[in-house]
């Protein structure tokens, strides 16, 4: 029985498994520098454990393949290195994800390749695969039906398809699948003459379909069986197949093309049915059809799996350095997604080539295969594997509704690895077909229909993996509910919020990986915002975001090394702001405790000294307080300086006789002002959260037109803005509220402006509308002002700046308090006026 | 430096991944290669059928690996004589050899007088009938 072993077939298999263990080795010793490179320093703790997976790997190949040298010596020799390559890349990234699950699945390859190893020394199990095939599928079949009465998930919860005990699970569908299979190879086999027969006897299609269905008739019963325990079990994914791989064996044994489309019909109607109703049918196509939807809910896995594969590009962040554990079920369902992010395009063509050397090697040993049963059984478990590799590779791209079944030999799991390697075992055997000469082969066509069908899937699966990592990418990358960008702020410093003096408002500190930010100054939390992990950004954080984060403002050569390096953006740049924070200190301390705003300027020039609102919130306590802070009916989180609008009572007539929109101030929405740092309109500053009563009395009523009778609303900063139009006198000052950006390059750099100061009004004319608040011994003009006295709406507007008599600088501000406290109010404006014109010490540097 | 060491890692793995891609398929192309000169290898020697109806000779040559005798006009050797069937008999060459089949013809095939029911091997020199035309048949030497 012993014959010379071929030289070229060892020589081959060799060289390739060599290949794939260099490919391993600097893969495996990437995963371990990885944490250098993401935290910058030789100091971090360096990744050892997944050495032992490698260890275990290169071991159980080395010794696989002499075993096989010695008992199957004309073997196929791709077949055992592209396994290798395909099992030992799964292992390293189920390593790197999961280092226990890493351990487990190295316990599973083990034992795999002791399964081949052993299994290969009998190739006389084909034969009994064959003779006993009803008791091998029965005996399936009742596995899987005891998970009806003992399954248990691993997980905890979701569907029990897993039959366990002592923390060791199988899942007995997986076997079902091989052996459904061998029971269809085998039956096709024994029934060829007559299904020859049914061919030449009819012509018509019709006909010879209903000549088929007799000889099918015990198939058919045994897969109706195994369909009907896996939709009691919801395993759809498995469903799916079985009906596939059934189509699929019965087309190649009869030739019969219209099995194909009743099953592909078959199956398709099925999915419509169970959208109607399943409920998991319809998350699962809802989330497919249109995943935009519901970003965050039904289609968060797919959404997620989408922005893993966008961030890797063409040559992937590199192992260890991406972030691919942010999907759900990343090391089995979406571990497509991992090698995707981490290994980049190229990698993901690799993974779709090595697919497709396994379908060609295995069609192969199928037409060399001696008889119809080895030849069936090789053709059907080619397509078992690379079928269900394109079902979740296609579910992970998007092209096909997400199924939960496993990449064969690259996902974690035990029993899909097991099954794998038996189906790897099986064709091994089948290709060492000794003297025999290749039988007829009746019918070629249905071969090479599933090798052309195999092989223009996986060229889909490259191509829809290219659109979404190059033109698509920039958009799914800078999607808000990308958290790399949350956790990028871990290991990357973030510009700080300075004040005019330099003085520090909010800085990030801390090692790297555990860099946190810290606002230094919380009261001015509803102004400043925050950034955090769980909440996002909000107030200047998230408009200034791009400088802060170094995404801009560097130069692009250092922004595209740092990604391609470290897959990180540039050190932050530090903002410098206007506001003056002695200043702001004053405003805070005037406005604790009570509900209102407070805008302070420079009149000449626009610049923003001090801007308050309460109440407010502490954003270094944001985690702890989120929950109360929304549910808080007098909306702490909303910076009423910009946001909230309030009527401006009989101000409005005698102060701003034509109108706000006439001295340049637009009177529709706040946000809308022409304010550096404030652009974008959608600035997700937290509206108030929806209580018994509007939070703020008037604050955020809709639009009213400001003429013909109805109150004329104006945020704080419009005042204040309308205020220093009047005080300058008649120029309307160009705001605002950040001063320079400290570049690498170009130092502190000024921001562009969104506006020119612009005269809106006769300096006589502008002189005249404030002569009645005129208080020429304090050179100042002060306007207090009660709005609907006496009711729940209540509210004191305080509007006030210096007049021309003063000689430095002219300020103006607006004070607007809820409820009936002029005193207050009027007191805030003097205090702040009094240091702006050096009455308290505070001096103002000059720019 | 750990990023730029990096970047060669993930460089040189891809390219240790992208060698096995291209050795594999290069060593399947090779086999492609050595199989098709095999298989060229393998042509059939050129067979040379002589007429030898009438007292006059007439020689014809074929370097196919098939040959059907017959009325039709789409048989390689198309003779109009009553006694032949449309597609009277097959020459074909496979497992080293020229066989002759007959393709149940009206008035049957015989190899040296011998009936041919089912596919025989013929060597240089036999005498083949067709119904009533006989030919003589050789073989070009390689």
């Amino acid at each position: 029985m012993l014959r010379e072993p071929s030289p070229a077939v060892d020589w081959i298999e060799r060289r390739l498994l060599l290949l794939a263990s260099l490919f391993l080795f600097f893969t495996a010793l990437a995963i371990t520098l990885a944490p250098a490179a993401r935290t910058r320093s030789w100091s971090a703790d360096l990744r050892w454990e997944h050495w032992l997976g490698l260890l275990v790997w290169a071991a159980g190949f080395a010794l696989a393949q002499r075993r096989l040298q010695r008992c199957l010596p004309n073997r196929d020799p791709f077949l055992l290195p592209v396994v290798a390559t395909l099992s030992g890349w799964g292992l390293m990234v189920v390593w790197r994800l999961l280092p226990g699950f890493g351990a487990r699945q190295t316990v599973w390859l083990a034992l795999s390749l002791a399964l081949l190893i052993v299994g290969a020394q009998f190739p006389q199990s084909l034969a009994l695969l064959r003779r006993y095939k009803y008791v091998w599928l029965t005996s399936a079949l009742l596995l899987l039906a005891a998970t009806l009465l003992l399954g248990v998930n691993p997980l905890g919860y979701g569907p029990r398809m897993w039959l366990g005990c002592c923390g060791v699970y199988l899942q007995p569908s997986e076997l079902l699948k091989l052996l459904l299979v061998a029971y269809l190879a085998a039956y096709m086999a024994d029934r060829q003459p007559l299904l020859l027969l049914a061919e030449s006897r009819t012509g018509g299609g019709r006909q010879r379909l209903t000549r088929l269905l007799p000889l099918l008739a015990p198939t058919l019963i045994m897969i109706g069986l195994a369909l009907a325990l896996l939709l009691i079990q919801r395993d759809l994914g498995a469903a799916m197949i079985f009906v596939l791989l059934y189509a699929a064996v019965v087309y190649l044994a009869s030739g019969e093309r219209s099995v194909l489309i009743l099953a592909v019909m078959g199956l398709v109607l099925s999915v419509w049915i169970g959208y109607r109703l399943f409920d998991v049918v319809q998350t699962r196509v809802d989330s497919w059809l249109s995943p935009w939807l519901d970003p965050s809910g039904r289609s968060y896995q797919i959404i997620q799996a989408l922005i893993a594969i966008a961030n890797g590009g063409m040559i992937g962040r590199g192992p260890g350095l991406g972030s691919p554990g942010l999907a759900p079920l990343a090391h089995s369902d979406l571990i497509f997604t991992a090698i995707a992010e981490e290994f980049g395009l190229t990698g993901v063509v690799a993974l779709l080539m090595l697919f497709g050397l396994l379908a060609a090697r295995g069609l192969r040993v199928a037409l060399q295969a001696q008889d119809h049963y080895r030849r069936y059984l090789a053709a059907g478990l080619v397509a078992m594997l690379t079928g269900q590799a394109l079902l979740i590779m296609a579910g992970n791209l998007r092209l096909l509704p997400l199924t939960g079944v496993t990449l064969p030999f690259v996902s974690y799991g035990g029993s899909s690895l097991v099954t794998s390697f038996v189906c790897l075992l099986l064709l091994l055997l089948i290709s060492e077909r000794g003297e025999a000469a290749p039988g007829k082969v009746y019918r070629p066509a249905p071969y090479l229909g599933l090798g052309g069908f195999l092989f223009v899937g996986l060229a889909a699966g490259a191509l829809a993996a290219g659109w979404w990592m190059l033109p698509r990418a920039a958009a799914l990358v800078n999607r808000t509910d990308n958290q790399r960008r949350a956790i990028a702020d871990r290991y990357v410093k973030r510009g700080a919020l300075l004040d005019r003096d330099q003085q520090p408002i909010s800085i990030s500190s801390g090692e790297p990986g555990a860099i946190a930010r810290q606002i230094v100054y919380p009261d001015l939390s509803n102004i400043v915002g925050y950034t955090n992990a769980t909440y996002g950004q909000a107030g200047l954080e998230a408009s200034l975001d791009e400088y802060l984060r170094g995404e801009r403002g560097n130069p692009g050569l250092l922004i595209w090394q740092e990604r391609l390096l470290y897959g990180q953006p540039p050190p932050g740049l530090d903002v410098r702001l206007t506001l003056d924070l002695d200043l702001q200190r004053l405003a805070d301390e005037h406005l604790n405790g009570y509900t209102g705003a407070l805008v302070a300027l420079n009149a000449e020039n626009g610049e923003i000294l001090a801007m308050s609102s309460h109440p407010t919130f502490d954003a270094n306590r944001l985690d702890e307080q989120w929950e109360s802070l929304v549910k808080d009916p007098r909306a702490p989180l909303v910076n009423r300086a910009v946001l909230s609008r309030y009527p401006l009572g009989a101000l409005a007539e005698r102060l701003f006789p034509q109108g706000l929109a006439a001295l340049g101030v637009d009177p529709l929405p706040a946000m809308r002002l022409p304010l550096n740092g404030v652009q974008s309109p959608q600035t997700p500053i937290q509206i108030a959260p929806q209580g018994n009563h509007t939070p703020t009395p008037l604050g955020l009523q809709p639009t009213q037109p400001a003429r013909g009778g109805v109150a004329l609303l104006a945020s704080p900063l419009q005042a204040a803005l309308a205020a220093a139009t009047l005080t300058s006198p008649g120029v309307r000052p160009a705001m605002e509220i950040v001063s320079a950006v400290l570049t690498p390059v170009g130092g502190w750099t000024p921001l562009e402006r969104l506006s020119q100061p612009q005269r809106v009004l006769e300096a006589q004319q502008a002189l005249a509308q404030i002569e009645p608040y005129a208080l020429p011994a304090e050179q100042i003009w002060l306007a207090v002002e009660t709005v609907e006295p006496h009711t729940s709406n209540a509210l004191v507007w305080v509007l006030a700046g210096t007049l021309p008599e003063w000689r430095g600088a002219p300020f103006a501000l607006a004070v607007v308090i809820e409820g009936e406290y002029p005193d207050q109010a009027e007191k805030a404006a003097r205090a702040l006026l009094n240091a702006l014109m050096g009455g308290s010490g505070a001096t103002l540097s000059p720019k | 430096m750990s990023g730029p060491i990096l970047l060669a890692l993930r460089l040189l793995l891809a390219a240790a991944l992208y060698t096995f891609l291209a050795w594999a398929l290069w060593i399947m192309w090779r086999d492609l290669r050595q199989q098709t000169h095999q298989l060229a290898a393998l042509a059939p020697p050129p067979l040379i059928l002589t007429l030898k109806n009438d007292g006059a000779e007439q020689i014809y040559r074929f370097s196919t690996a098939e040959v059907i005798i017959g009325r039709d006009p789409t048989c390689n050797l198309r003779l109009e004589d009553k006694t032949l069937s449309a597609r009277h008999a097959r020459l074909s060459y496979h497992h080293g050899h020229w066989w002759v089949e007959d393709l149940r013809s009206t008035n049957g095939t015989l190899l040296n007088a011998e009936r041919v029911n089912e596919p025989m091997v013929t060597t240089g020199g036999d005498l083949l009938r067709c119904g009533a035309v006989l030919f003589e048949v050789n073989f070009e030497p390689t």
